[in-house]
């Protein structure tokens, strides 16, 4: 579990640390204080596969460039991934780094810096399976100036892991997949980063392989319990869309029922759930967790998530901008046998800055009761 | 949900001390740049008034945070523990005792934070002995209510503990009034309380420091 944090030169932060972060913590702040990228800067150092992270995190947000024909090399080239928004200043400049670094529990750490030659020659098709595509990125394509990104990390004394992406001069990984992007699926493994985007039936599908049949599925019954007390029991068909291809079985019902037929909560409290069971001593962060989800429904939402975060030993990280869901967090607190396991942070853009403001579950609880203002 | 967003506070222990900070306000024109917060809570009462001051001092983009409390019985005990949620939230070199003239403590990039111990940062005492001090110099009043107080004290008639005794005296005077009964508050608005007293001048400073260039 990460205790603290320290963040340089990705996105909004140019410097920025937190300590003292707890089994779950709840992230508020203005548009633009940084809630998001703080998400992704944990999901990229707790990440089993740091590169497709990145790739999936610029993916999501849209940070793409689109195919067009390159007059140096007269030669229509790909679309792909623009990597310059990381950077605190957006330059793609030789040496510009981004820099992730815990020490507790264990030492960690990832920099992600732009580096004119390939650091250790290792196989060139390696960045070949990000993509799942077997052409090769040649040097025309990327017009004879190729840059790497590279990523060293550290952890745990064991050596350094140095893996790369070539990069145009402009700061474009090429996907070879085709000219136009795709939205791509989420990395394996133990960190997962759940985004305001719809999720898809192929990434539930995914999760429930590993859930089906296992008491894990319970648990993602009882998150759709909240929404709809009547469910029974979940099915995945072969019609692959999230509308029509998972089924549910609600109790004096003879026939299934779409979970598209049942709104966006639905699929929304049924993701998070199936991606919290997925990460056993791993990390979920949940951008914008009240996503879809009445005011009723909030305190339940947050009671199976403390339940089940304990139980699996994973951290969450979730932002929010909603009172309703900061004071559904801590009522479940509240009821919850070890409040401590809950922490508030409020990020603060201070001109150049960004501060974490945290407030422990006693802090909560006067802020809720008294109407003291938190965000 | 909280009322509204709010960047200069003004937090006292409950209405009666707001409608008289209000009524002190309005005569002496202090421009409306705080707002007047009370602990808001069935509860109550000074604990969570001094538990929730940590909590306050971490509002969004809070200017400035103005604490006014009872010094009750001692007025040193009030001020340390006042102090000790003070020190917590990082607000280092305060001083031993109370200024009379109210204190204010600045430290760079935290928001500025006023203190005032009721009655005048000196005795022991509450928000009613303040309001005593309103009453008008020499007004024939006062003697006949103390007088009045002595002699049910003396009979053991009186059913207030010592400690609410100036709430007795302060309301036994606003009975006697020309509308009799008046709240507080509403006594300084109808000028039957002085908001001129030196007392009420001082206050009405100390608001103006630290809320003022906030």
């Amino acid at each position: 579990m990460l205790r603290d944090l320290k963040i340089e030169n990705y996105r909004l932060f140019h410097q920025f640390e937190i300590n003292s972060l707890a089994g779950v913590n709840l992230i508020v702040g203005n548009n633009n204080s940084g809630k998001s990228s703080l998400l992704e800067a944990i999901h990229l150092l707790t990440s089993d596969e740091t590169r497709s992270s990145l790739i999936y995190i610029l993916s999501e947000r849209g940070e793409v460039s689109s195919g067009m024909l390159d007059p140096r090399i007269d030669r229509f080239r790909t679309g792909g991934y623009q990597i310059s928004q990381i950077f605190h200043d957006r330059l793609i400049t030789l040496g510009q780094y981004a820099d992730f670094q815990s020490h507790f529990d264990k030492a960690m750490s990832l920099r992600i810096v732009l580096q004119e030659s390939h650091p250790q020659k290792t196989n060139e098709s390696d960045q070949l399976t990000l993509f799942e595509k077997d052409e090769i990125v040649d040097d025309i394509v990327l017009g004879g100036n190729a840059e790497f990104l590279v990523f060293e990390r550290h952890g745990n004394g064991a050596d350094t892991q140095r893996e790369s992406l070539r990069i145009t001069e402009d700061g474009v990984v090429i996907d070879n997949r085709s000219s136009s992007i795709r939205r791509v699926s989420h990395p394996k493994g133990k960190s997962r980063l759940l985004t305001t985007n719809y999720i898809g039936y192929d990434e539930l599908a995914i999760l429930w392989d590993r859930i089906t049949l296992t008491p894990k599925e319970d648990k993602v019954v009882e998150a759709l319990k909240i929404l709809e007390p009547l469910v029974d029991r979940i099915s995945f068909t072969s019609s692959q869309t999230s509308n029509s291809g998972i089924l549910l079985r609600l109790k004096g019902e003879n026939d299934p029922i779409p979970l598209g037929s049942m709104g966006d909560g639905m699929r929304r409290i049924m993701a998070i759930i199936a991606s919290l069971v997925s990460v056993e001593k791993g990390t979920l962060l949940v951008d914008e967790i009240d996503t879809g989800l009445y005011h009723g429904a909030l305190t339940d939402m947050w009671r199976l998530v403390l339940e089940t975060s304990a139980k699996q030993d994973a951290q969450v990280f979730a932002t929010t901008h909603s009172w309703d869901c900061v004071r559904a967090f801590q009522q479940a607190l509240d009821k919850f046998k070890d409040p401590e396991i809950g922490r508030l942070i409020r990020l603060e853009k201070f001109g150049n800055k960004v501060n974490a403001i945290l407030y422990s579950a006693d802090e909560l609880d006067i802020a809720i009761e008294q109407g003291i203002e938190v965000r | 949900m909280p009322s509204r967003e709010s960047t200069a506070q003004l937090l006292v222990e409950g209405k009666n001390d707001q409608h008289v900070i209000w009524a002190l306000c309005k005569q002496h024109n202090v421009e409306e740049t705080f707002t007047v917060e009370t602990p808001n809570n069935d509860s109550g009462g000074i604990g969570s008034l001094l538990n929730s001051i940590p909590v306050r001092l971490k509002i969004p983009r809070l200017k400035a945070l103005g604490i006014v409390l009872d010094a009750d019985q001692n007025l040193e005990a009030r001020w340390q523990s006042l102090r000790s949620r003070l020190e917590e939230s990082g607000y280092n070199n305060l001083p031993i005792s109370p200024n009379a003239d109210g204190i204010i403590i600045y430290i760079p990039e935290k928001p500025k934070v006023g203190v005032w111990i009721m009655p005048n940062n000196r005795l022991p005492g509450i928000l009613e002995n303040f309001v005593a001090h309103l009453i008008p110099e020499g007004d024939e009043l006062v003697p006949k209510v103390e007088n009045i107080l002595q002699d049910i004290e003396n009979d053991s008639l009186n059913r207030y503990p010592f400690n609410k005794r100036p709430k007795a005296f302060i309301h036994t005077w606003l009975a006697w009034q020309e509308t009799p009964g008046q709240p507080m508050g509403q006594a300084i608005t109808a000028h039957a309380l002085n908001h001129l007293a030196p007392i009420a001048t001082s206050f009405v400073d100390w608001l103006r420091r630290l809320f003022g260039e906030a």
